[in-house]
């Protein structure tokens, strides 16, 4: 879910933009030259994957987001892929805004991280592939819920007012989305590329 | 691309009103890009409805008078659409019936700033091509390594999305069905893994043709921009940074 301009307060617009930064400045910090295709591509990748219309039950349909996919893939070099690619969205199909591209970003990028940490902490308790993206996948997805819910209730506390409240909605989507979307995919995904490209995983 | 219809028409051409002149389109795109960041961060701290009203009956004045049609504004509503109906349906339904008008006035506040930075960005999008204001940011002190993935990956994106349709055809042809259940997103999940895969082949090829033409990351930037700065640049710049300045003083000392 991208956040649009407009409705964050300024100084959570402000502190995205600056943690951000700083994020990306790490990042940069530790990419070398020889890595620029690589990231390019795999920005290039990311965002049309995420393009992706996924079907729900119902009439309705969702976009995966692929955070911890590209985390276990890029590792910090994942916060460039995601700022660039969801800059690039937010130019081209105004998903997101230019304010809110700094919490944006954040909202994914820790998610990403974290869902690569985790596919490689539990390498030893579980042995399935698939099932070690299929947790990685659906905790970055929660994370970035937990991080959306967040924001938006410091941004304004009417936001997480009420039982049915924005906050809530955000949270129980983020769930469905989680278990039904990005586990499968992300475990799907991950299980195809250990098939076909075995030392692209640290495994 | 099928059902992602974001991929096709006038949305994935942002040059296309780019041999048009006006006042917008000569203008520096630097200074553009500058006077829009400091212009959509003005407008999200506006607390007022009417200072929010104000910026964007300007903003589609800017846009009109910039020969710039408003279609591209109606197209690119679609993408912010759904999020702002999101927020509607929480406030509300959260809130309830108490405290409904206050619920539909932060709604109205939040979808007017979002339609006012649209209607702001496209005067940086449909001037000139984006290229150039990827150009127009490798002069304002970005991370080279940053103004390299973007050129890139801009590249790459209508590479990947070829790809992406193909992949669909050979779907559709073999008779997948688009419907929630295991198989779907086993198949998605694979798709997305083949992309994966293509574009790390690639990336390799890609490096060792790079480097045999002397790319070290950071030779070719800033990049040469078809413009040069001018006067009346500057003046568009101040005045918009002046706009925004009497917007914020009305908003926080007269609407206060």
């Amino acid at each position: 879910m991208h956040i649009p301009d407009g409705v964050l307060s300024t100084p959570v617009v402000v502190s995205g933009v600056a943690a951000t930064g700083a994020l990306t400045a790490y990042a940069a910090s530790k990419t070398r030259t020889k890595e620029l295709p690589k990231i390019s591509l795999l920005t290039g990748a990311f965002f049309v994957a995420s393009l992706f219309s996924l079907p729900l039950p119902g009439p309705t349909c969702v976009h995966p987001m692929l955070a911890a996919f590209l985390g276990i893939l890029l590792g910090s070099k994942a916060v460039i892929a995601i700022l660039v690619g969801l800059g690039l969205q937010a130019l081209l199909l105004q998903y997101g805004g230019i304010t809110t591209l700094g919490i944006n970003t954040l909202m994914v990028a820790l998610p990403a991280l974290a869902g690569a940490q985790i596919f490689y902490l539990i390498r030893g308790k579980t042995g399935s592939l698939l099932t070690r993206g299929f947790i990685s996948g659906a905790v970055a997805t929660m994370l970035v819920g937990i991080f959306l819910a967040v924001v938006m209730y410091f941004s304004d506390e009417r936001y997480g007012e009420g039982y049915f409240s924005l906050v809530n909605m955000i949270l129980f989507t983020h769930l469905i989305l989680a278990v039904l979307i990005e586990a499968p995919v992300t475990g799907f995904a991950l299980r195809y590329l250990h098939k076909a490209r075995p030392s692209l995983l640290k495994d | 691309m099928g059902s992602n219809g974001q991929l096709t028409g006038e949305t994935w051409q942002p040059d296309l009103d780019s041999g048009i002149n006006s006042w917008g389109h000569a203008w520096d795109t630097r200074l553009k890009i500058i006077s829009l960041l400091i212009f959509v961060f003005g407008v999200v701290s506006l607390s007022s409805i009417y200072t929010v009203l104000a910026s964007l009956f300007l903003s589609i004045i800017s846009v009109i008078s910039a020969r710039i049609r408003l279609s591209f504004l109606l197209q690119r509503i679609k993408g912010v659409l759904p999020f702002l109906v999101f927020i509607y349906l929480g406030l509300i339904l959260g809130r309830g019936l108490e405290h409904f008008y206050d619920s539909l006035y932060l709604g109205g506040l939040v979808s007017l700033k979002a339609l006012t930075s649209i209607t702001a960005t496209l005067l940086v999008l449909k001037t000139q091509s984006l290229e150039e204001v990827f150009k127009g940011l490798s002069h304002l002190r970005l991370p080279p390594i940053l103004v390299s993935v973007l050129f890139l990956s801009y590249r790459y994106v209508f590479m990947f999305v070829e790809i992406l349709r193909d992949t669909r055809r050979a779907l559709a042809s073999r008779g997948f069905s688009n419907i929630f259940c295991r198989q779907t997103l086993k198949v998605y999940g694979e798709i997305t893994g083949a992309l994966f895969v293509k574009a790390l082949d690639r990336s390799e090829i890609v490096l060792q043709a790079m480097e045999a033409r002397g790319f070290d990351g950071r030779a070719c930037l800033p990049l040469p921009i078809n413009s040069t700065l001018q006067v009346r640049d500057l003046l568009k710049t101040f005045a918009v940074i002046l706009v925004m300045a009497v917007l914020l003083w009305i908003d926080r000392s007269v609407l206060a």
